[in-house]
């Protein structure tokens, strides 16, 4: 592919969607709604109209033949669904007030279905929850989803600001907010003479031990480039990583050979003294890890033998607390599945060659992570209806939980979901989240979310109902965005989940000890919005003015 | 916020927001009509003075996406039975749109990244503005667009592409 295709594709873009036009009638007959012959309380009402005429029908249409279906699973699955949409604010189609709510379920039949086979929601505890808006944490700068994380009763999370003057800075802000108050450590990238051009990418994550951020920047000519990044562990101690034309010659003659090469990934060391950066050429073509050593020079990790050609090429890497490092690779990608092989390198000493320590076939999806005690594991999800946990170290690896989704006499909608789609996200150590979908093309919404302590010694937890199903009032269900905690002591996990909208996240306490209530620390109770940001209404005005 | 306030709005942005909800409810024209109508509802609901064209024409957007995604993520939404023809509804046929292999790809593009190419290529927001759209960071965006482009450079076929 070429500049030439791209630009055709994008020109035509903007020429396919400009014939996409709100027909005349359509228009006239919205626009006469809007403005006249509205009482107020029609306004209230915006989706009685033609299409809500129209799902009425549908749902009549839709609901009615089931009844006669002789499928029991199908009964139940619709009834359940039905039973979900009754209780969800949204299914009514207005989602600021529900008012129409009423009207979409009395057009609804009554659906008699067997209650033993039907799944239950309200015989799980419901989880209390609370909303903590990010704008509320921080009054400045950008507060990503990616850079927030409770760990041993203290909440880190970041921000950043901008400085402008003859140099533009970036200046990032790491919070511990605790019991004994807040700290902070500032971090500082800024352009100068010789790199002026800041690339218009920046990065930044967490891990279990710190925070980086990490910025692109070039020559005013284009002839160099730099990577600067910084990088502030949890004691709020700050170390500065540079990569350049300037320091490694093999970054200087990458630069020269894909001058539009880009950082595919960055991670740190679990000390958060060593920086790998992972950098791809613009046509995937060519991929390169440099590691660099606070203090030290940089130098390059051969990965050149370890992927084809056709390779997605490195899918993860990670570095654990004995210093090995472990990189992901996928190969033969498909619609279906996917092969991953796991490489080790322990890189105490010197830089030696990779290890091969786990080779999988036919995976749906595959997760790691370096746990909060500093140990490299991963979940394996086999398109054969399984999964398999391993812990590593270095070289060796040792399988520590193995699933298998059966069918049981209790389970035909876990096992029907299972099928069709399900992820699987290592959480910690000791718990595992397993998600399912309806279909693929729901990947984004999850109908169901478990988790799985894999520690409890339940090799069917599903089955048996010792999983710990993620569920809000009202059976709405929970997407989490990524972050994941728990409190052992207070019997409590904390997440930060999608709100409905996307815009937003939430922090939810949710007890997993029925006898507990969820446990919030005494410090987040001030941050806790008293005008949350539950609405799609609230949010879309914050967003706006942004 | 006057009739003559509302008609000048739903006149420059009706076909916006029409775009908007179609590439959510693809050829569904009864649930995009009542999406613009419940967009154009929530800005006369929200009565507000915006501080220029551009904040009014950021909140539509940024309302609209919302409004659509709400309802298509809705269990009503995912639960219902299609129907094979309105003819038997006795509902005269909308209007329908052709659409072309670019906009189809374009259309089965994830959520991000398909706003993010659609602003960036059709309305002409910039990155920055698209990231101040979405209260993300710039790279963010920079992400959404290359790999949408990426996809769809993948995705469509050779006879679209010029020939070398």
């Amino acid at each position: 592919m070429n500049e030439k295709n791209t630009e055709k594709i994008e020109n035509s873009i903007q020429t396919e969607f400009e014939k996409i036009k709100m027909p005349e009638d359509a228009k006239q007959r919205v626009l006469n709604k809007l403005i006249s012959g509205m009482t107020e309380e029609e306004k209230q009402k915006p989706a009685m109209t033609a299409a809500s005429e129209q799902r009425r029908k549908i749902a009549v249409r839709g609901i009615n033949p089931i009844v006669s279906v002789a499928s029991v699973c199908l009964v139940c699955l619709m009834a359940w669904g039905v039973l979900m949409s009754l209780n969800d604010p949204i299914a009514g189609n207005d989602t600021s007030d529900g008012s129409e709510l009423a009207a979409s379920s009395e057009s609804l039949p009554d659906v008699s279905f067997p209650s033993d086979l039907t799944y239950d929601i309200n015989e799980y505890p419901i989880p209390a929850g609370i909303q903590l808006s990010y704008s509320r944490l921080c009054d400045h700068g950008n507060l990503t989803n990616e850079s927030i994380r409770l760990k041993n009763d203290s909440l880190y999370y970041s921000s950043i600001t901008v400085e402008y003057g003859e140099y533009q800075s970036d200046i990032y802000t790491y919070y511990r907010r605790s019991a004994d108050g807040v700290e902070s450590a500032e971090a500082k990238i800024s352009c100068n003479e010789e790199y002026p051009n800041l690339i218009n990418i920046y990065q930044n994550g967490q891990t279990s031990n710190g925070m980086y951020f990490a910025e692109q920047l070039s020559s005013s000519d284009d002839t160099k480039a730099c990577y600067r990044v910084a990088a502030i562990d949890n004691d709020l101690n700050v170390y500065d990583f540079t990569i350049s034309c300037d320091n490694s010659p093999e970054f200087a003659a990458f630069h020269r050979k894909y001058p539009s090469f880009y950082a595919e990934s960055i991670s740190f060391s679990y000390d958060m003294q060593t920086l790998y950066l992972y950098m791809a050429s613009s046509e995937n073509t060519e991929r390169h890890l440099f590691m660099q050593r606070c203090g030290e020079d940089p130098q390059e990790i051969d990965i050149s033998a370890l992927y084809d050609t056709n390779s997605e090429g490195i899918y993860k890497f990670s570095s654990d607390a004995n210093e090995n490092i472990y990189l992901t690779i996928s190969n033969s990608r498909s619609a279906t599945c996917d092969n991953y092989t796991i490489y080790c390198m322990d890189i105490k000493d010197n830089v030696g060659s990779f290890e091969k320590i786990y080779e999988a076939e036919n995976v749906n999806n595959i997760s790691s992570i370096v746990t909060d005690s500093g140990e490299f594991m991963f979940a394996i999800d086999e398109i054969d209806n399984s999964f398999k946990v391993y812990k590593a170290d270095g070289a060796n690896t040792e399988e520590v939980y193995a699933y298998k989704y059966e069918k049981g006499t209790d389970a035909e909608s876990h096992f029907e979901y299972a099928e069709k789609y399900r992820f699987v996200t290592l959480l910690s150590e000791k718990y595992v989240l397993v998600q399912f979908g309806p279909t693929l093309e729901y990947s984004e919404r999850v109908l169901q979310s478990y988790i799985i302590d894999m520690t409890a010694g339940d090799t069917n937890p599903l089955e048996n109902n010792t999983a710990f199903p993620l569920f809000k009032e009202k059976g709405e269900y929970l997407e989490m965005n990524g972050s994941f905690f728990v409190d052992e002591k207070r019997k409590t996990y904390y997440s930060w989940f999608y709100s409905d909208d996307y815009n937003s996240s939430e922090l939810i306490a949710i007890p997993f000890d029925d006898s507990q209530a969820p446990y919030v620390p005494p410090y987040l109770y001030d941050y806790i919005s008293k005008d949350t940001i539950g609405t799609s209404s609230d949010t879309n005005d914050t967003h706006a003015e942004n | 916020m006057t009739c003559s306030d509302i008609s000048e709005a739903f006149e420059k942005y009706s076909d916006m927001v029409y775009r908007i909800c179609f590439m959510y409810f693809k050829d569904n024209t009864y649930d995009i009509e009542d999406a613009v109508s419940a967009v154009f509802l929530k800005y006369i609901e929200h009565g507000k003075i915006f501080e220029s064209a551009g904040h009014e024409k950021a909140w539509l957007i940024v309302t609209a996406q919302n409004y659509c995604r709400d309802v298509v993520r809705s269990w009503w939404n995912k639960k219902r039975t299609p129907v094979e023809s309105t003819d038997q509804l006795g509902v005269s046929p909308p209007q329908q749109f052709e659409v072309s292999e670019l906009m189809s790809a374009v259309m089965s593009l994830p959520e991000k990244q398909r706003n993010a190419v659609w602003l960036h290529f059709c309305e002409g927001y910039s990155v920055e503005e698209i990231a101040n759209i979405y209260y993300t960071s710039k790279s963010a965006v920079y992400k959404w667009i290359e790999k949408g482009r990426k996809k769809l450079k993948q995705t469509l076929s050779q006879d679209f592409l010029p020939k070398t």
